[in-house]
């Protein structure tokens, strides 16, 4: 069965994956290096902010879905393919978390470096704000695929029949059940 | 309780670990034993910094029981 529309992010995911840094500035290259500095710095704020809204958009449609779910299980509704769609954000989490995290990594050194690079102090800061913002965006990327992740869990363990369970009192019970698992 | 089987040896010693402290007192500090925002009854708790296990609580004439659902990865990426 397919995944519903709502919930397949790939395109999300690759827009997500693309650098923020890479991008060339609009600066002519015989523009003054403090010109350069402040196309540079522009242009990566203008890609931060279309790579925030791609994430908003991620964090809006699955919100939505997991709602809507949420009404449909309460009503009894058993269709829905839980494991999939959890294998599936599982994926994607582990398909940016290498980039996202080397990213986040990066954008602390660079913001590091900032302090010995011959800028004016604004530049600087903007240069700093930037790089913070780009940790966050990376972090709450990672977050928002594992929140969703892990709000299909819990809905499925609140769907999922439990009668018949085994039931323990005492936890030595509990432990020779574990052990034979 | 799902996944519990597919883990590895340490990871399962663990969860095994956290498991038994939560059925001697769901309210063990370390646990950290809290309600999922947004899913009524479905709460979890800790295994290490990136497990939790998340469990369902059902209340019924017989008294309070904790279902151990499912065992789960949930890295805290800002703490990375």
């Amino acid at each position: 069965m397919a995944l519903p529309r709502e919930l397949i992010i790939d395109e999300e995911l690759s827009a997500l994956g693309e650098p923020s840094e890479d991008v060339p500035a609009q600066a002519s290259p015989q523009a003054e290096p403090h010109t350069v500095l402040k196309a540079e710095l522009a242009t990566r704020a203008a890609r931060l902010d279309v790579l925030q809204a791609v994430l908003k958009n991620v964090q809006k449609k699955g919100t939505a879905f997991i709602d809507s779910l949420k009404v449909a299980v309460e009503a009894g509704d058993t269709s829905f393919n839980f494991d999939e769609a959890i294998a599936y954000y599982e994926q994607a989490e582990a398909s940016i978390r290498e980039r996202s995290l080397a990213r986040i990594e990066t954008a602390k050194a660079r913001k590091r470096e900032q302090f010995s690079l011959p800028a004016s102090k604004a530049d600087r800061s903007k240069a700093i704000a930037l790089l913070d913002r780009e940790i966050r965006l990376n972090t709450q990327t990672l977050e928002s695929i594992r929140d969703l992740r892990w709000q299909l869990m819990a809905l499925r363990a609140g769907a999922e029949p439990v009668s018949g369970s085994p039931v323990f009192s005492d936890p030595r019970e509990l432990e020779a059940y574990l052990d034979e698992l | 309780m799902r996944s519990y089987r597919m883990l590895d040896g340490l990871l399962r010693s663990q969860t095994k670990s956290a498991v038994i402290k939560f059925s001697k007192d769901p309210n063990t500090k370390s646990l950290r034993f809290k309600p999922l925002a947004g899913v009524g009854g479905i709460y979890s708790f800790r295994v290490n910094d990136n497990f939790r296990v998340l469990v369902r609580v059902v209340e019924d004439v017989g008294g309070t029981y904790y279902l151990l659902m499912d065992v789960g990865n949930h890295d805290i990426y800002s703490r990375l």
